[in-house]
């Protein structure tokens, strides 16, 4: 089966600083590696010179110039990139996020968080721009037992090679309450782990499903792990742990809100504290792979 | 691992053993508890009777294996406080009015048992314990000196003692003073003796069996007068022990009329929560002495002592523990299930009917001494030492709960000492928002690292203190006992000396349970004081220099590997290091710093094994790594090539050119590994069939040879001791094969 092309537009936001011009940088870099339009985003009101400035950026890129739209949009800057990505039909919307936040930050929202929050395609967050120059070597991927797991990991997979990376890691977070977390004394202990043991075969068995499926289509190597903790918080402590250089994971079945960053949980577990580049698959029936 | 039934399952075997230990049990246990009993101002028995429940209708159900039950003593300065408070004038009324609040704190702490509150004990700082122990070891010693002397006054804190000093020494009645001061002095020296007759009974029952017999040969009961140095000294039953006549007496009923007012409810927290922290935290310790080594359920325990403590109240009786004093003396003796416990208790009861007009004979100076030497323990000047040792902090904390504690009470104290640890953790994390948001972050991923085994990896991330430790004890709880724990701190930034504590108490458990506990990635993290226990800590941008930090116990540990193997072990940190720019592996990180070298030899080839910290990307993109590789300087040149497992995690873009190299011969070891070479034929030729048997059995690591010297790496984190073993063990073999 062939991969049908999942990414036709890539998107980002420009603006005029050191930063922001890496971030153009790269994002041209992952548009000519998947060929790509590429939309740039700026806030602000249009000028002739702005015109011209962001044209210079640009063309010291190297990107065809054609593939090119830039897109100038006035007011809340969150809303006037997720209003442009859906006038452009945008697939992937690749921003550039701080590690860690000060908790201020985090309950109001960064720009790039509340991108991922509300976006309604996938979204790129690069923590750590080297892994598109270098090499991205390790992917993790959330194997939830949920329908857009399976979307989401031939997503991570295709991405994957286009990056050249080498291996993808599926990581499937057991809940310890889905298993019995009593351990108060040797029997509970030993129960437990009884309990723990047959868990984990019966996840395992689907992820190898998946795993196999994944290999039909032609993929990078992959291998699978079962950790046992909270959902959505574990995924990035072993992907900070274990050295990992993208995280690839479902997108969040509702938009999230402010309540969602007071109880945290899942997604938001992630965006508090990025433990490296994170790749939030969205998807839609035609940009499935 | 062979799991010993718990409680009175497994007791079929060991009823004999255990009918032994509890005669010392029982011994000790009747004037320890009237001890208590006369300390805390109720009737002595009433300090005996959660002994006899424990015994008789509590150790059927015990979350514990080898406990004996008592009453707590850190709750003497609650109890005596409650009796005046709730009762004025009238101690009788008092002591009922009380034995109600203990009532419902029992039923209080068995539904807390129910909900699974027994982390409890894990929530309160480790200085703020020992300070609480020493603060009731002040009370005891101070409000027993008098008695100890024969004297009447009755000074109620240490102020007052020492206002009272010179009174107190006119008031001395030297007949009664005899008795305190050699009690003291038995329970003193007792343990320094090495006659098996007077080792095999404990120093209280001495202390008693002394006493009573003065008091015969005196003529305590019936008051009589001696000229002692020319002054008529007076000795009569006033300082002999008073029991009722009728051991139905000693059964008092509660008074539940005070329970709308807010006094009784203070006494019901007070007593819920030192009966709590202290039953929990002697569970604990009980479980650490158990030669079976089982592992007590605490919660079930709570609730168990709870209701235990609900029936003792209806009759008289003080609340139950599992108590610390009479299961170390009944597992010493080799006690081995609850059935110790229930023996105990008929023998308590039998004792105390049959022997009760010779029990009537015990001074109350006799009590004060097993009292004040039970004080002592409490105070512990040498833990006060070691608190001082584990830095500045611990003291601030230690001290100012002790005032507390003795200027108020106990509940404020622990308070306060929460309070102070707090503030010091805000001082030190520069930051209250990071504490706040420790509460409710989860910080722990644990997972198998290998599929077969039973390894697993436990990391904590970011800030872990005596708050979120519990959420790190529950996650280690759930490994079985036999199973390798490797707990990887380098992720945490700040760690307490609570959590220090607790850790190497649950490695010391986890070990005796037959598994495997070791912590990495703490080598380079800063302390507060010279102390293995102290709090560390991480600061953004400096590295300490780990020669002058205490030894971690994985550092200890190398060294004493080092000394097994005779081989050098070289704790300086060396920055610029270049011995790893020639390997390929090491291609896109630049290496900051080596240390915890390992350094020895085969034959003339050295090998050293060494932790290595090195980043990758530079400015915002750097990420700092570490691990552990052993390097193998070889005497002649070797072909170019890498080894390693396929499939393996993060695999090297080296000698990207190059096919895997295949044996025919050698299907699995081909199927297995990943052989890249620069020549190929001179990469097949050293390959032997010898070499390539003993890689397709044990190699677990990447290889790489660079022509005179190999590289051995792992996993990218660092390795235990016990893994560091391995290394060389795998390392030294290689060679033998490779150049044999």
């Amino acid at each position: 089966m062939s991969l049908p092309f999942p990414f036709k537009t890539v998107a980002t936001a420009i603006a005029f600083s050191p930063y922001a011009e890496a971030n153009l940088h790269e994002s041209a870099r992952i548009a000519e590696m998947l060929d790509a339009r590429l939309i740039l985003i700026h806030v602000g009101r249009e000028t002739p010179q702005k015109v011209e400035q962001l044209e210079l950026l640009v063309s010291q890129t190297g990107i065809e110039k054609d593939k090119v739209t830039i897109d100038f949009r006035e007011g809340d800057a969150v809303k006037g990139i997720l209003a442009s990505c859906k006038e452009h039909k945008v697939d992937l919307l690749i921003a550039g996020a701080l590690k860690r936040e000060n908790l201020l930050k985090f309950y109001t929202g960064s720009i790039a968080r509340n991108l991922c929050r509300k976006a309604e395609c996938s979204i790129l967050l690069l923590t750590d721009r080297s892994v598109i120059r270098n090499k991205c070597r390790e992917i993790v991927v959330s194997g939830d037992d949920h329908d857009k797991t399976e979307g989401t990991l031939r997503t991570a997979n295709y991405f994957g090679k286009v990056l050249g990376a080498e291996h993808i890691t599926i990581i499937d977070e057991i809940n310890p309450k889905a298993t019995g977390d009593k351990a108060d004394d040797d029997t509970q202990v030993a129960e437990t782990a009884k309990k723990r043991k047959a868990f984990k075969q019966k996840e395992e068995a689907r992820l190898a499903a998946l795993e196999a499926q994944l290999k039909a289509d032609g993929s990078l190597d992959v291998d699978h792990k079962c950790i046992f903790g909270k959902a959505g918080y574990t995924i990035g402590h072993y992907a900070a742990a274990n050295r990992v250089d993208l995280l690839v994971m479902n997108s969040p079945d509702a938009k999230l809100g402010i309540m969602d960053r007071v109880f945290t949980h899942d997604l938001e577990y992630v965006l508090s504290d990025l433990p490296c580049c994170l790749m939030i698959v969205n998807q839609k029936t035609d940009t499935v792979a | 691992m062979k799991i010993f039934s718990n409680g009175l399952r497994g007791s079929k075997r060991s009823w004999k053993d255990d009918l032994r230990a509890s005669i010392s049990v029982a011994f000790i246990a009747i004037p320890l508890g009237l001890g208590i009993g006369l300390a805390s101002g109720v009737p002595p028995l009433a300090a005996v009777i959660p002994s006899v429940i424990g015994g008789l209708l509590i150790a059927w159900f015990s979350g514990c294996n080898v406990a004996v039950h008592s009453t707590p003593k850190m709750l003497i300065g609650v109890t005596a406080a409650a009796v005046v408070t709730l009762g004025g004038n009238d101690q009788f009324l008092g002591y009922r009015l009380f034995l109600a609040a203990v009532v419902i704190a029992g039923a209080i702490q068995f539904i807390s048992g129910l909900l699974r509150l027994g982390v409890i004990g894990d929530l309160i700082p480790a200085s703020v314990i020992k300070s609480l122990l020493a603060a009731v070891g002040v009370i005891i010693i101070v409000k027993h000196v008098p008695v100890l002397l024969g004297s009447h006054l009755h000074p109620g804190n240490i102020v007052q003692l020492m206002q009272a000093a010179p009174a107190l020494l006119k008031s001395i009645n030297p007949l009664i003073a005899i008795i305190g001061l050699v009690s003291l002095l038995i329970m003193f020296i007792h343990p320094k003796f090495e006659y098996p007759i007077i080792k095999a009974i404990p120093s209280a029952v001495w202390v008693v069996i002394f006493s009573i017999g003065y008091s015969y040969a005196l003529g305590f009961a019936s008051g009589n007068e001696f000229s002692f140095l020319g002054s008529i000294i007076s000795v009569g039953p006033t300082y002999l022990i008073e029991l009722p006549s009728q051991i139905t007496d000693a059964i008092v009923f509660p008074d539940f009329s005070r329970w709308q007012t807010g006094d009784f409810w203070n006494i019901v927290i007070g007593i819920l929560v030192i009966s709590s922290i202290e039953g929990i935290l002697s569970a604990t310790a009980i479980d650490r002495l158990d030669p079976l080594k089982r592992k007590s359920n605490l919660n079930k325990e709570l609730s168990v002592i709870g209701l235990g403590s609900m029936m003792s109240g209806f009759v008289g009786g003080l609340p139950i523990i599992p108590g610390i004093v009479p299961s170390s003396v009944g597992v010493s003796h080799n006690g081995k299930s609850q059935l110790m416990n229930v023996f105990q208790a008929i023998l308590i009861l039998g004792l105390v009917v049959l022997l009760s007009s010779q029990l009537q004979q015990i001074p109350l100076a006799a009590l004060a001494g097993i009292l004040i030497h039970t004080g002592y323990k409490l105070l512990n000047p040498k833990e006060i030492m070691n608190t001082y040792r584990i830095g500045w902090d611990q003291i601030i904390i230690f001290g100012s709960t002790l005032i507390i504690t003795l200027a108020s009470d106990l509940i404020v104290g622990i308070s306060v000492g929460i309070l102070v640890t707090l503030v010091i953790h805000i001082i030190r994390l520069r930051s209250i928002v990071k504490l706040f948001t420790i509460l409710f972050r989860p910080n722990v991923l644990v997972y198998q690292e290998d599929d077969d085994g039973e390894k697993f990896l436990v990391s904590v991330k970011g800030y872990c203190n005596f708050l979120n430790y519990p959420r790190l004890k529950k996650s280690m709880d759930m490994i079985p006992s036999d199973a390798t724990i490797n707990l990887d701190l380098s992720l945490a930034e700040f760690i307490d000396h609570t959590v220090m504590e607790h850790l190497s108490e649950y490695e010391e458990s986890h070990i005796r349970r037959g598994g495997n506990f070791e912590v990495i990635g703490m080598d380079t993290h800063f302390s507060t004081a010279n102390h293995p226990l102290a709090m560390r800590f991480k600061q953004e941008g400096t590295r300490p220099r780990p020669e002058k930090l205490p030894l971690t116990s994985r550092q200890k540990k190398m060294q004493s590997l080092a000394q097994k193997l005779e081989w050098g072990f070289d704790l300086s940190v060396r920055r610029y290091v270049t011995t790893f720019e020639q390997f390929h592996l090491f291609r896109f990180k630049t290496v900051d710093t080596v240390y915890n070298k390992l350094i020895g030899s085969v034959d003339t080839n050295s090998i050293t094994v060494q932790d290595v910290d090195f980043h990758e990307g530079e400015l915002q993109f750097k990420t700092e790594h570490q691990t552990t590789v052993a390097v193998v300087g070889l005497n002649t040149t070797i072909p170019l090539f890498t080894i390693e497992k396929e499939n393996f995690l993060d695999k090297v873009a080296a000698f990207a050119g190059y096919d895997d190299i295949n044996f025919k011969n050698f299907k699995h070891f081909s199927n297995t590994f990943l052989l890249k070479g620069e020549n190929e034929s001179e990469v097949r030729d050293f390959f032997t069939p010898d070499l390539i048997q003993f890689l397709d059995d044990e190699l677990n690591y990447r290889l790489e040879s660079s022509g005179n010297s190999i590289l051995i790496m792992g996993k990218e984190r660092l390795m235990s001791e016990i893994e560091v073993q391995n290394l060389i063990h795998f390392t030294t073999k290689l060679l033998y094969v490779m150049l044999k």
